[in-house]
C-alpha cells in the first residue's frame, strides 16, 4: 500500500528513504551502493525497502465510501 | 571505568567499555532499551480523511513518526500534576491540515505537522503519512505525550542498542607448520582477520573491531589459535533516529540507574526493619 515508516523488525525509520532509494536506482546506482548511501545496513531494513510494492497510486483512482 | 568512543555521528555511536562488570552493561542496555521517556503522537482526531488508508492506519502510522524530545519542560502523564489529563505540561498538539488544490495526487509529510511547541517536532520532514487526490482535503489534530518502551515501541529512543564482547585471539605463528593448514585458516574466516604474508600467518592489528567470535580458526587449526574475551570489557552500539543526543540519553540513562537503586536500597531497608520487629 504504502511504505511502513518503521522497520517490521528492528523499528529503524525507513519511509523516508524509500524515494531517495528510488530516484538512486532511476540514475542506474545499484541497490546495494544505493543502501549504502542512504545509511541502511541491517538485512531486516533491506527487506522493507526491496519487498514493498507500492499500491496507493492505484487505489487512489477508486472513491473512498465513507 | 574507562570509556573510549571509536565512532560518533548523528546516527550511530560506538564505544568501548573497560572495568564494568556484565551485569552492569546489560542494566544498562535494557534502560536505554526501555526506561527513557520519549515524545510521540498518541490520541489522534481526525475530523477529514478523504485519503484511500482507512482511520486507523493514519493514526498508528502517525504515532510511528518520532518526534525530537525535550525531557526538561515536560512530565511523564502519570507524574503530572493534571493526573494525566492533558495539560500544557504534559502534552503538546500537533495539528495538519492540507488540501490539494493541484491537478495530480500529493503526499502529505510529517513536515506538514504544525506543532505547538517548536522544539517538539518530527526529526525528518520527508516521512510519507498518506497520499491524496485531487479535490482532497484532509484535517487531523494529534496530541503527543511522553512514554516508556515498555508500554509501546514509538517512544523507544533508539532504534538499536547492544553490546558485545571484547575478542581475544591468541595463537603461535611457530605452532602452525603446515603451509595447507595456514592457507586454511586465512580462508576460513568469514571477516578475513588473518593473512598470509610471505607464508606467514598474519593477524589484523584491529581485528577486535570485526571478529564476530565465530571460533572458524580455533576449529580449523585443532585448537592451535585460541579465541577468547577480555573480562570486563565491552563494545557497546548504540543507534538512534534522533529523537535525543547522545549526550543527554547517557546522562538521562545513569539518572535512571542511580534511581533505581536507591529505590531498591530503600525497600531493602524497609525489610530489614520488618524482620527485626517480627
Amino acid at each position: 500500500m504504502i511504505i511502513p515508516i518503521r522497520c517490521f523488525s528492528c523499528g529503524k525509520l525507513i519511509a523516508h528513504v524509500y524515494q531517495p532509494y528510488l530516484d538512486l536506482l532511476e540514475k542506474g546506482e545499484s541497490s546495494e551502493i544505493a543502501f549504502e548511501k542512504l545509511g541502511i545496513d541491517r538485512f531486516c531494513c533491506k527487506r522493507m525497502i526491496v519487498a514493498h510494492v507500492d499500491l496507493i497510486d492505484d487505489l487512489l483512482k477508486f472513491p473512498r465510501l465513507q | 571505568m574507562n570509556l573510549e568512543v571509536l565512532e560518533k555521528n548523528e546516527q550511530k555511536l560506538i564505544f568501548v567499555i573497560e572495568d564494568i562488570t556484565i551485569e552492569m552493561a546489560n542494566a544498562i542496555r535494557r534502560i536505554i532499551l526501555t526506561e527513557i521517556p520519549v515524545f510521540a503522537i498518541e490520541e489522534v482526531i481526525i475530523l477529514k480523511n478523504d485519503s484511500p488508508l482507512y482511520d486507523e492506519i493514519v493514526a498508528h502510522r502517525l504515532g510511528m513518526i518520532p518526534l525530537k524530545t525535550n525531557l526538561e519542560n515536560y512530565n511523564l502523564p502519570r507524574d503530572c500534576d493534571c493526573g494525566g489529563f492533558g495539560c500544557p505540561l504534559c502534552q503538546v498538539s500537533l495539528t495538519c491540515e492540507v488540501n490539494n488544490d493541484t491537478n495530480k495526487p500529493l503526499v502529505v509529510y510529517s513536515g506538514d505537522l504544525n506543532s505547538n511547541d517548536p522544539n517538539i517536532v518530527p526529526t525528518h520532514d520527508k516521512i510519507p503519512i498518506l497520499k491524496i487526490d485531487k479535490d482532497s482535503k484532509i484535517i487531523i489534530e494529534c496530541y503527543a505525550i511522553l512514554g516508556l518502551a515498555k508500554d509501546h515501541v514509538k517512544f523507544s529512543a533508539v532504534s538499536n542498542c547492544f553490546y558485545r564482547y571484547y575478542p581475544v585471539i591468541i595463537f603461535n605463528e611457530d605452532d602452525i607448520k603446515d603451509k595447507e593448514e595456514k592457507e586454511l585458516i586465512s580462508k576460513m574466516c568469514p571477516v578475513n582477520l588473518f593473512e598470509l604474508v610471505n607464508n606467514k600467518l598474519e593477524l589484523k592489528e584491529d581485528y577486535w573491531k570485526t571478529c564476530t567470535l565465530c571460533k572458524a580458526c580455533e576449529q580449523n587449526s585443532n585448537g592451535k589459535i585460541k579465541v577468547t574475551t577480555q573480562k570486563g570489557k565491552y563494545i557497546f552500539f548504540i543507534e538512534t533516529d534522533g529523537v535525543l543526543p547522545f549526550e543527554v540519553l547517557i546522562k538521562k540513562t545513569f539518572e535512571l540507574f542511580n534511581e533505581k537503586i536507591d529505590e531498591f536500597i530503600t525497600k531493602l531497608e524497609e525489610i530489614e526493619i520488618l524482620s527485626k520487629i517480627y
